[in-house]
């Protein structure tokens, strides 16, 4: 592209933050040197994105860094870090991490006029950035410092002393404000004012009786960024991780290379398999064979390669239990770690959270093969537009990593048209219908191929049967029309050309061994 | 020991911290009588572990350290009567004695 525009924007050196998924969405990080604002209402998670800014480069990037803290304590914060396996104090013993302790006093204070200056606390950051070599600092949050000192012009003059005294200190820096409203005023007392050039803003919504994390870069110097809130997640072993979603991702690695579903009939509809590496969306009411579907995807893998299942509707014993009416044994593969089961409560948590388990599940296992069971139990307890980022982000995210991926998930049992379906399509790269389909007054399983994203495939629907071997794909629904619109039409009258046109010759073909063969047309 | 004891924090060395030491002491010597106070003064700039522990921000920070409960006064001293009030020294009276 040759957009004359952008070849006048600077980018500015940016220094990594090794926050999952920040990165990607601040395209390359933190502007090297300078202050970045941080705003978030009570809650939002500002402490630790901040903390994890300094932990990560501690950990990632041998970067020292320098935590100027205004409310808790140390103490508080070394706690706290602890929680998501910070050894904070292990790292201030080695000279690579220094609080400055500049909280409450625990006497009593009194402020008389506003003729005082911030020199102290300058001091102590430049000493502390001195003895550590920082690289990093953050402080932690500068509207307790109006709180304490007032908002006075000349505390507010002070403030700016302070951060150019940062900037002076060659430190990238984290400064967070707390907000009043998630979608008010940038930061109370108008922080913003001085640190002007970057800000990031997180929330912590309130959506249809959910909550929900977001983040926003409203601005960040020298850069292009995406203008629009993502979704995060706080996990307590993984500190932040930000789901940044496909349209800022990295182009996939596309893969020729064919593997099996776990049916061959279905391989065969499907114009070979699966490509390696792709996604491939079961959709089915109730009942019509979607587990069965994701089990055998799930052991269809050659041996060597490593096969997980998360589950959101059924437990681990189910599983297992429905696996063995199938003629399917879990016990050897799951002993020897080839198969890995993982059952989720759906509306145990959040999505983002659900999101972050499953990056931590798939980052242990590092699985080739992933089946996730049951996306239904998660759709029903968020909002489209959640669920739809959501199913976004993790498939931007398994296709990252190539891995051959199986969804199952359900549709309104009438709306056979699912939103979710359309919509997720452009990401997903095949789609598998089953359905109950009525004739003559009784159900039969349908499955037919929608979508199958560079190849041909089998337009037809065809009869799906389960039985104690697994699946078997059977003969096409030749005298049925309007299965799809989920209104089933026989086409012809009489039993005798019923059964008589029911299957054709050409499906006759290879071995349909249970099914009985249909009396030929006169 | 004096009655009342105070450690005044103040940044560098200029006519600025010297005139608020002057202050500070003018303030003691209103309203107290020798002996009864005792004034240590902190550079920060120079003495920047004495700062830490203190958890000291601002300067000039005047902390009374006796009688307890100690108190922190942030800024002013220019403002007398207030900040006075603020390290709680008694009112001015006719004690020239």
């Amino acid at each position: 592209m040759n957009d004359p525009q952008r070849s006048t924007v600077t980018e500015r050196p940016r220094l990594a933050s090794g926050i999952p998924g920040l990165d990607a969405l601040t395209r390359g990080g933190l502007p090297t040197g300078e202050t970045t604002l941080l705003c978030g209402t009570t809650g939002t998670g500002k402490s630790v994105l901040s903390m994890q800014f300094l932990a990560a480069g501690i950990l990632q990037f041998a970067q020292p860094a320098v935590f100027v803290t205004f409310e808790q304590t140390p103490e508080t914060l070394r706690r706290f870090g602890a929680g998501f396996g910070w050894d904070i104090a292990a790292w201030e013993k080695r000279g690579d991490w220094a609080f400055v302790d500049a909280s409450f006093p625990t006497d009593q204070e009194i402020v008389v006029g506003d003729v005082f200056d911030l020199e102290p606390l300058i001091a102590r950051i430049a000493d502390a950035v001195a003895k550590t070599a920082a690289k990093r600092v953050v402080l932690d949050t500068l509207t307790t410092v109006h709180m304490r000192l007032g908002d006075a012009v000349r505390v507010r003059a002070e403030l700016r002393r302070v951060i150019h005294a940062l900037e002076d200190l060659a430190v990238t820096s984290i400064i967070t404000a707390e907000r009043d409203s998630d979608y008010g005023a940038v930061s109370r007392y108008g922080v913003e004012e001085f640190v002007a050039d970057n800000i990031i803003i997180l929330r912590y919504v309130l959506n249809q009786e959910r909550r929900r994390r977001t983040i926003e870069t409203l601005k960040l110097r020298g850069a292009r960024h995406g203008a629009r809130e993502y979704p995060f997640a706080i996990d307590e072993t993984n500190g932040v991780g930000i789901i940044t979603l496909s349209d800022i991702s990295l182009t996939y690695p596309s893969s020729e290379v064919r593997v099996s579903i776990g049916n061959p009939d279905l391989d065969a509809m499907c114009g070979g398999g699966a490509m390696q590496g792709s996604v491939t969306l079961v959709s089915g009411t109730t009942g019509t064979g979607k587990s069965l579907l994701a089990l055998e995807f799930l052991t269809a893998g050659d041996e060597h390669q490593d096969a997980m299942l998360i589950g959101f509707e059924e437990s681990e014993q189910q599983i297992i239990r429905n696996a063995q009416s199938w003629g399917h044994d879990l016990g050897a593969p799951r002993e020897s770690g080839r198969v890995t089961l993982h059952c989720r409560y759906g509306p145990s948590t959040t999505l983002e959270r659900h999101l972050a388990q499953i990056i931590s599940l798939i980052d242990e296992h590092t699985p080739t093969r992933l089946a996730i069971d049951g996306l239904s139990a998660l759709k029903n307890v968020s909002t489209r537009h959640d669920f739809l980022d959501f199913l976004s982000s993790l498939t931007a995210l398994v296709k990252a990593r190539q891995i051959t991926t199986l969804y199952t998930i359900a549709p309104p049992l009438f709306d056979f048209k699912s939103a979710t379906e359309v919509e997720a399509s452009t990401l997903i790269d095949a789609i598998i219908l089953l359905r109950y389909i009525e004739i003559y007054g009784e159900l039969h399983r349908g499955i037919a191929v929608l979508k199958m994203r560079g190849s041909d495939h089998d337009k037809r629907i065809r009869e799906l049967q389960i039985g104690s071997t697994g699946s078997r794909i059977g003969e096409a629904f030749r005298t049925t029309t309007g299965i799809i619109p989920g209104a089933p039409i026989q086409l012809l009258g009489t039993e005798s050309e019923r059964v008589g046109l029911l299957f054709t010759e050409h499906d006759k073909q290879g071995g349909e061994g249970d099914i009985p063969a249909p009396p030929q047309r006169p | 020991m004096a009655r009342f004891r105070f450690i005044l924090y103040v940044a560098g060395s200029g006519p600025r911290p010297q005139a608020t030491q002057c202050e500070l002491r003018r303030l003691c010597a209103q309203r107290l009588s020798d002996g009864e106070y005792e004034i240590v003064m902190i550079d920060v700039l120079a003495a920047i572990d004495q700062a830490d522990a203190a958890r000291i921000l601002v300067t000039p920070t005047v902390r009374r350290t006796h009688p307890l409960p100690a108190v922190q006064v942030i800024g002013g001293i220019s403002a007398s009567t207030e900040f006075a009030d603020a390290i709680g020294l008694p009112p001015e009276q006719q004690n020239g004695a």
